[in-house]
């Protein structure tokens, strides 16, 4: 009974680990930039893929819609402004080439130290169980932030207020000789001062 | 499910602070760039208000203990908005000649002033950390409200870069802290095995967050630029509220959040205090800027009220609870001065015989001045001599007498300023008599009086500072 719906869960995961990593190399190895923004999008959706199989939907959900949606779109439209000469980019790559091996080398020996420990029997932590909620884990989350954190939510969101109203205090001006819209004028404005008729003699070719 | 409004009222300063926020951006909006002496009223009235509803709140705990209302909260609240009236009466003269008034500084002190609030009545890691978020980025805007300056935009870059260095090396102990207890909550990190190599690491990075907050010695680099670089008006802001705050999240942080590995901590402290005392002294003697003389003395205060916390238990706090409080009424009172001089950058110089271009207000930074030397019958002696006498009970003799040392040092640079409104004559450019205006005249007179008050007749507030310490 339990054997055989685990299977498909197993292959799906493996697919799309796989193609998460095809889209990841892809990403460092695409020569136009757009192409590489574009995998990196691909990464993003199939880690959120991958995310619903752990049944954590709140987690895939927020994942596509901020860094998809949000910051992608963002550094999409960075990369399209901007003229950048791939090649020139490219030149630093074998010079860089150790370091990014140091970091990968350690990357792995940190994976497989959770592996390991894992293996020793050391219980490191308890396993998400995500059927502890029967609401799901969205509706969980949204029940602790207004009851338990409902405080501390409101003043991130006057730390939010804080933010706007600094970010144009410090970047509003308000120059002379600055072509901004008159709205008051704009409505005030009387035919008298726009149009003149004038009176001309007709003119004809004799 | 009724709503019982009752059931709230522990949060009533903070729910009248937050509704008083958006109303005084609307009325900036209306009214704003053409009589902004009215959003300062409305302000002002609205700040009266506020502390009406922290005599009126009730004590208690809300949010599952995240907040909490008890007699050190109130203390520094009313303290806070107090010290906010008092900048914000002061600030405006400064302010209009260096261009930078505008409703947004009302609105950005009040929101610091709203950190204050939550720091104050933190009960959670969470919540101690949103609350001086919210007090420190609204503090980096003020520094840099001053837009076509360098010398601001300068100072607000420093404190921001170094302000964030704190934040991070607070949050990182803080994560350590819950990652180890597993609550977030300042009660049941206290009970953390102190051994733990861990609890060590925690304890270390988020002092080093409390001291860079303090401006203690070595995290005080930002210090003597932020209180130059700005508007004095600013500065005047920075050198009172976020103090409230910081002795908040000595008590929240400190002594209730890692009271378990006070032994080890303490040790740290006393190194900071002495050698933010022997350097703010040394330091400030050099000052040729009234704002950085001012700055250096602060560093060599806070040495002063760390020493407070390191003599410990509900003695030791209470005197660097009124240390505080009266070191921050001494500094809005001197930055008043400073600011009626009508200088932009206001070098010492520019104090030189200011007893005959406007007497009564020589006389009040003269009040100040002794004051924060430490002469009797002044506020100031009190404060001292309560940090020094819980040193000397609590077996740290030396570091009383050490303090003492520095307390004399530093006389020297207080009487310079004393000599030069007495016995020099004004600049020649400066002859001309000072008009400080009605409101800061009375602001001043009155902030001078208090120094007196306080210092004759002391008790009521040390009662106040005692009983935030006192059982039950």
């Amino acid at each position: 009974m339990q054997q055989i719906p685990e299977i498909f869960p197993l292959i799906l995961f493996y697919g799309w680990s796989g193609l998460l990593i095809a889209a990841a190399v892809g990403v460092i190895t695409a020569r136009n930039p757009v192409h590489s923004v574009l995998l990196l999008v691909l990464c993003f959706v199939i880690s959120a893929a991958i995310w619903l199989l752990l049944r954590a939907e709140f987690l895939a959900v927020a994942l596509v819609l901020v860094y998809v949606g949000a910051v992608m779109v963002l550094l999409l439209f960075v990369v399209m402004m901007l003229d950048i000469n791939v090649e020139r980019m490219r030149e630093g790559l074998t010079r860089y080439a150790p370091l990014g091996v140091l970091v990968g080398l350690l990357l792995a020996a940190q994976l497989s130290s959770v592996w390991w420990l894992r293996r020793s029997g050391l219980e490191i932590a308890a396993p998400a169980d995500s059927l502890a909620f029967e609401e799901g884990n969205t509706q969980a989350l949204g029940t602790l932030l207004y009851t338990e954190h409902l405080y501390a939510f409101e003043i991130a969101g006057y730390i939010l207020l804080l933010a706007i109203i600094g970010a144009i205090t410090l970047t509003l001006r308000r120059r002379k000789g600055l072509r901004v819209q008159q709205v008051s004028e704009q409505v005030a404005v009387r035919p008298e001062s726009r149009v003149r008729l004038v009176k001309m003699k007709t003119e004809r070719d004799e | 499910m009724v709503m019982d409004l009752t059931s709230w009222a522990p949060l009533y300063p903070e729910l009248a602070l937050a509704l008083l926020i958006p109303v005084l951006l609307l009325v900036d909006l209306a009214v704003g760039r053409k009589r902004p002496a009215v959003v300062q009223a409305a302000c002002l009235a609205g700040l009266v208000l506020v502390g009406w509803t922290c005599f009126a709140a009730a004590d208690g705990a809300m949010f599952y203990d995240a907040f909490v209302m008890d007699r050190l909260a109130r203390l520094l609240k009313i303290a806070g908005v107090l010290m906010s009236v008092v900048a914000f009466v002061y600030a405006p003269r400064d302010l209009r000649q260096a261009g930078a008034l505008r409703g947004e500084y009302y609105l950005l002190g009040l929101f610091a002033l709203l950190g204050v609030f939550v720091t104050a009545s933190a009960g959670s890691l969470l919540t101690l950390y949103l609350g001086l978020e919210l007090l420190a980025l609204a503090l980096y805007t003020l520094v840099a409200l001053q837009r076509d300056s360098a010398r601001a935009a300068e100072a607000a870059m420093k404190y921001f870069v170094l302000g964030a260095i704190g934040s991070g090396a607070m949050l990182y102990g803080m994560s350590l802290l819950y990652g180890l207890s597993g609550s977030l909550l300042l009660s049941e990190t206290a009970t953390l095995a102190p051994e733990s190599v861990g609890a060590y690491v925690a304890a270390a990075l988020v002092l080093t967050g409390v001291a860079f907050k303090l401006g203690a010695v070595p995290f005080h680099q930002w210090v003597a630029d932020a209180y130059d670089g700005p508007p004095l008006g600013v500065a005047v802001l920075l050198a009172t509220v976020p103090k409230l705050a910081s002795f908040a999240l000595i008590v929240r942080l400190l002594v209730d959040g890692i009271s378990a590995s006070q032994e080890q901590w303490n040790l740290l402290l006393i190194v900071m205090a002495v050698a933010s005392l022997s350097l703010g002294t040394i330091v400030a003697m050099a000052q040729t800027q009234a704002a950085r003389l001012l700055a250096w003395a602060a560093i060599a205060h806070v040495g002063f009220l760390l020493l407070g916390v390191v003599a410990g238990g509900g003695e030791g706090l209470s005197a660097a609870l009124f240390y505080t409080l009266v070191y921050v009424l001494m500094a809005a009172g001197a930055f008043g001065v400073v600011i009626a001089l009508e200088k932009q950058t206001a070098p010492l110089d520019s104090l030189r015989g200011l007893y005959r271009r406007h007497p009564g207000m020589a006389s009040i930074m003269l009040l100040i001045m002794l004051s924060m030397i430490g002469i009797p019958p002044l506020a100031g002696f009190l404060a001292k001599w309560q940090v020094l006498m819980v040193l000397v009970d609590q077996g740290f003799t030396a570091l009383a007498i050490v303090a003492v040392v520095f307390a004399v040092v530093g006389a020297y640079y207080y009487l310079r300023i004393i000599r030069l409104m007495f016995m020099e004559a004004p600049r020649e450019q400066e002859q001309e008599r000072l008009k400080p205006g009605w409101g800061a005249s009375v602001m001043l007179g009155a902030n001078g009086l208090a120094l007196v008050v306080i210092g004759v007749w002391p008790n009521p507030l040390l009662e106040w500072c005692r009983a935030a310490f006192g059982p039950g």
